[in-house]
């Protein structure tokens, strides 16, 4: 009797699902593919996004102020406008105030990136609301708040990590601003420069992707015109530089004064009763529609008039009163707690000064000096220095949004100069006194810098002698029974060989071991410069790396080397020595041996 | 019986069931293509309205500048314009329109820049040309100006291509003409006369250019057509006498202007020509049939008038000239012959031909300056 030969189950087909479930599992377990994919999905998602909040403000803003309107709703449309939005603020949206640069950096840094869909939806309309009425604030830093929303709840709804999620949410940010500005390579730099801070962040392919992807939606969408239009302006002659440097000092003046009369403002708004929240909207609301009534201009963003002085349309005493006019209008705005940002209002601003300056000079040196479109161009950008205090970000964005680059030299010049000057009369960037006035201590500029400033060198001792490779290990502990250091450097012919601790070194004389030689105690336990636990920093490293790396080894003193040579010695840091350069110890806290040399 | 399978015996692998976060994952996904396909629509409707609306609010915008521009408001009809422009930016005929107002505004140097961002988009745009030109024409720059007329003459212009190509090469006359450059005036003329013109106006308008520009044989032949048309078309007889003038045959111009005269006799201008035809007929030393002490009293007359009236402006010049042309009436006997008669005119003729800029106004366009003219030739 023959066995029959086991039969072999035909295979059946996985189902679908269960596929794309596998699919799914790998892509999760593929950190670059996921990124990717979520970089694209962020960018097509803000991007489509964006478009539609710039849509409906604009259908609102056409339907509110019709052609040949009365002249009544200039002062009635704002002030309702204000009011519903304050009151839809106050009741279902409190987290969809302000401009939303400063809660960005606020979901980033405090809230492991947390920003509510409800919040998202807020601003939306907050902001869609007020701006389509005429408010005279800006749509980009709410599209940066929506888009960096956007990025927050999506990918705590793909079930991220809080570290994942915190990284999303600039790449959010900058897929906004890529569409809000249709400027891709200035949101990008402004997501690292003022978002995070950081221009060599990780995630900076992230933020290029979902910006390019978000800026193709927008082009798709509504074509390829650059924000505004200008004629090609180029340098006259060499002296002009000084006529922008005098511009920079206007700029940078002018900045000055719309930041502290908007901190001045918004400080005393914080001063009055809480129940008064919802209708305090309602004075900016009020006043950009009184100023409005008389200047209409003033208006909204200003986008039409900063398009005109560009192309030249200059009258002195009006560019003067629009510029003054829209300080007061964009500062009382933003501080009585309307939904908008200050990015458009900011180059209006310096559009306007920038033409005034350039009539001016225009008009006294007619030979030399371009015509006053050029400066209010070049205005554009020092105001944009000068408020929001990104100089690298405003000359690329003055760049994109006109698309000249023939006045770049002189944006560079005027915008430094700007920034200098802003910087020496308002210390505190406009960011982040807003987010210390809303009691928020986010990371700023200058712990940053000051971060950055402090490396090795600035905590380095002298090395002591060290000891001979040769030397046995019995001999070391007795050497280095009363040091004070916990570890010790080792030298041979060639040079510094590793550090022995000076626990190890009595461990191994206890055990037994105490005839072996210091050389073959670091080639067992791998400390030589060669093996795996050779632990060691450099000069120019920052400090806090050298705390984390003694964390990291449990070994308070570490070897600083030469980068071109690691065997030679250049000093030592110590736990010690890196607390009294953050100025946690100071100097006479140490024990006299353990002070560093320096 | 063994059983026979094709291809080596499989295992079914083990299966994977879905994780609960990994059905959220691509939910989540699911939904976020779902939300960017309804915000895709609702975008592209609404730019598809935004469009809608901002090109019928900019051709209302335009038509109301345009009407404003006709009224001579040309500051309010830029306004206009560039509202519109702003609306609907690749619209060449807002940006034209735009650099139009600004011109009768005044403000040539704001319409050179509008026009030079049309430019660039459409560097063969006649309209644009023709425009810039009129503009360079404002800012005096006649020259720069030239070229741009002969962009837009060869330029594309759309509907009536013929015609507005004639117009703006008409208007490079006109500048020509001011500028007294006879042989650009008379390049411009050519091509204008070869093209098939039914219209009268054109014909005699370009008749008269070609008088302007040293051409009057060109301008008989043109009266003499209409002539032919029409026998008593008294604007083709005093263009005929016009040109007859110009080739210095008088006899001619004065019986051409006569019929002019006579067929319209109320017309103050021709009279008033028939009269100077009259009297260059009078005074000129060279019509055949006067006899030669006829032509010497003649040259001598025309002698004496040009030195006095240079004699009159023309200071040290003056008086040395003054010397030489009395040495020359005093040399010269009076006789019937011919050699004087010559020898004075040709004199007069000199004499009138080195005048200096001082008294040029001296000689205004009447008898003795046509007569004087026909013999510096």
């Amino acid at each position: 009797m023959t066995v029959p030969p086991p039969t072999t189950a035909l295979v059946p087909r996985r189902p679908f699902l269960l596929r794309i479930g596998e699919l799914v599992e790998d892509l999760r377990r593929q950190e670059d593919r996921l990124a990717l994919l979520l970089s694209l999905v962020i960018g097509a998602l803000v991007g489509l996004v964006t478009v539609a909040f710039m849509l409906l403000t604009g259908r609102l803003s056409a339907h509110m102020y019709p052609a040949g309107g009365d002249g009544w709703r200039r002062i009635l449309v704002p002030t309702l406008g204000a009011l519903v939005s304050g009151v839809l603020l106050v009741r279902f949206f409190p987290d969809a105030r302000g401009s939303g640069i400063p809660q960005t950096r606020a979901a980033i840094f405090i809230h492991d990136g947390h920003i509510s869909l409800k919040t998202v939806i807020g601003k939306f309309v907050c902001c869609a609301t007020a701006l389509g009425s005429g408010i005279a604030l800006g749509r980009e830093g709410p599209s940066v708040q929506i888009g960096a929303g956007i990025a927050s709840v999506l990918s705590r709804r793909l079930g991220l990590s809080r570290e994942q999620v915190r990284w999303l949410v600039p790449v959010g940010a900058s897929a906004a601003l890529a569409a809000a500005f249709n400027t891709p390579i200035a949101a990008v730099l402004f997501s690292l420069e003022e978002i995070m801070g950081d221009l060599h962040a990780p995630i900076l392919g992230s933020v290029v992707l979902s910006s390019v992807t978000s800026w193709m939606v927008l082009h798709l969408l509504l074509g390829d015109e650059p924000l505004f239009h200008v004629s090609a302006y180029h340098l006259v002659s060499a002296w002009e530089l000084l006529v922008y440097v005098v511009l920079g000092v206007v700029g940078g003046l002018g900045s000055v004064a719309f930041v502290k009369l908007l901190l001045w403002l918004r400080k005393h708004f914080y001063q009055l009763p809480k129940n008064t929240l919802w209708v305090q909207p309602v004075v900016g609301g009020l006043t950009v529609g009184l100023i409005g009534f008389v200047v209409p201009q003033v208006l909204g963003v200003g986008y039409d008039q900063v398009d005109r002085v560009l192309g030249g349309e200059v009258v002195l005493r009006f560019v003067v009163l629009l510029a003054t006019l829209k300080i007061v209008a964009t500062a009382v705005c933003y501080a009585s707690g309307n939904a908008g940002g200050i990015f458009g209002p900011s180059m209006f601003i310096g559009a306007m000064m920038g033409a005034a300056v350039g009539r001016v000079a225009h008009i006294a040196l007619p030979g030399i000096t371009a015509d006053a479109g050029a400066y209010a161009l070049v205005g554009m950008g020092t105001a944009f220095a000068g408020i929001i205090r990104t100089p690298l970000t405003s000359v690329i964005m003055i760049f994109e949004v006109t698309r000249d680059y023939t006045i770049i030299v002189p944006l560079m010049i005027s915008n430094l100069t700007a920034f200098y000057i802003s910087q020496r009369l308002q210390h505190e960037p406009i960011y982040e006194a807003l987010a210390r006035q809303d009691g928020l201590h986010l990371p700023t500029g200058a712990s940053r810098d000051h971060a950055r400033r402090l490396h090795v060198n600035s905590a380095i001792r002298e090395a002591p002698e060290p000891l001979d490779a040769g030397l046995t290990v019995c001999d070391a502990a007795a050497l280095l029974a009363d040091s004070a250091l916990d570890a010790w450097p080792v030298q041979d012919a060639e040079g510094f060989l590793g550090m022995v601790r000076r626990r190890e070194v009595a461990e191994w004389a206890r055990s037994g071991k105490g005839d072996g030689t210091l050389r073959a105690m670091l080639e067992t336990t791998g400390g030589t410069i060669t093996g795996e636990h050779f632990v060691h920093v450099h000069g120019d490293q920052p400090l806090g790396q050298a705390l984390a790396r003694m964390g990291e080894t449990h070994q308070t003193v570490l070897p600083v080397v030469s980068r071109a040579n690691v065997r030679l010695l250049l000093g030592l840091v110590t736990l010690p020595d890196v607390l009294t350069a953050y100025g946690v110890q100071s100097a006479a806290d140490i024990p006299h041996e353990e002070r560093a040399s320096g | 019986m063994a059983e026979h399978f094709h291809g080596a015996p499989r295992v079914a692998p083990m299966a994977v069931p879905p994780t609960t976060s990994n059905v959220r994952f691509g939910t989540t996904l699911l939904v976020a293509a779902v939300v960017m396909a309804a915000f895709l629509a609702a975008d592209l409707a609404l730019a598809r309205m935004d469009v809608r609306e901002s090109r019928v609010a900019a051709a209302a915008l335009y038509d109301q500048g345009r009407v404003l521009l006709v009224l001579g408001k040309a500051s309010e009809a830029g306004d206009r314009f560039a509202t519109a422009l702003s609306m609907e930016r690749g619209n060449l005929s807002y940006a034209r329109a735009l650099a139009q107002a600004e011109l009768q505004d005044g403000r040539a140097e704001e319409a050179g820049r509008t026009l030079q961002d049309v430019l660039n988009r459409a560097e063969t745009d006649g309209a644009a040309n023709l425009l810039m030109a009129r503009v360079l024409v404002r800012q005096r720059r006649p020259a720069d100006a030239k070229s741009y007329f002969h962009r837009a003459i060869y330029g594309k212009w759309g509907a009536d291509s013929v015609s507005r190509s004639v117009e703006a090469r008409l208007e490079l006359i006109d500048l020509l003409a001011t500028r007294h450059s006879e042989s650009e005036l008379l390049a411009e003329l050519l091509p204008l006369e070869a093209m098939p013109n039914d219209s009268l106006a054109p014909r005699r308008r370009l008749a008269h250019l070609f008088i302007e520009a040293g051409a009057p044989d060109r301008a008989s032949e043109i009266f003499r057509a209409l002539l032919s048309d029409d026998p008593r078309d008294a604007d083709a007889y005093a263009g005929l006498g016009e040109a007859a003038l110009a080739l210095g045959n008088f006899r001619a111009a004065r019986a051409d202007y006569a019929e002019a005269a006579r067929l319209l006799p109320r017309n103050a201008r021709i009279v008033a020509r028939a009269a100077l035809a009259d009297t260059v007929y009078a005074i000129s030393p060279s019509v055949r049939g006067i006899g030669a002490v006829a032509r010497d009293a003649r040259s001598r007359a025309l002698l004496d008038a040009v030195s006095r009236r240079v004699d009159a402006c023309a200071g040290t010049w003056r008086s040395a000239l003054s010397d030489s042309a009395h040495a020359t009436l005093a040399r010269v006997a009076p006789k019937d012959g011919v050699g004087s008669a010559d020898a004075q005119a040709s004199l007069a003729g000199d004499l009138w031909s080195a005048r200096p800029a001082a008294c040029r106004d001296a000689f205004n366009d009447d008898a003795l300056t046509i007569v004087l003219r026909h013999m510096a030739q």
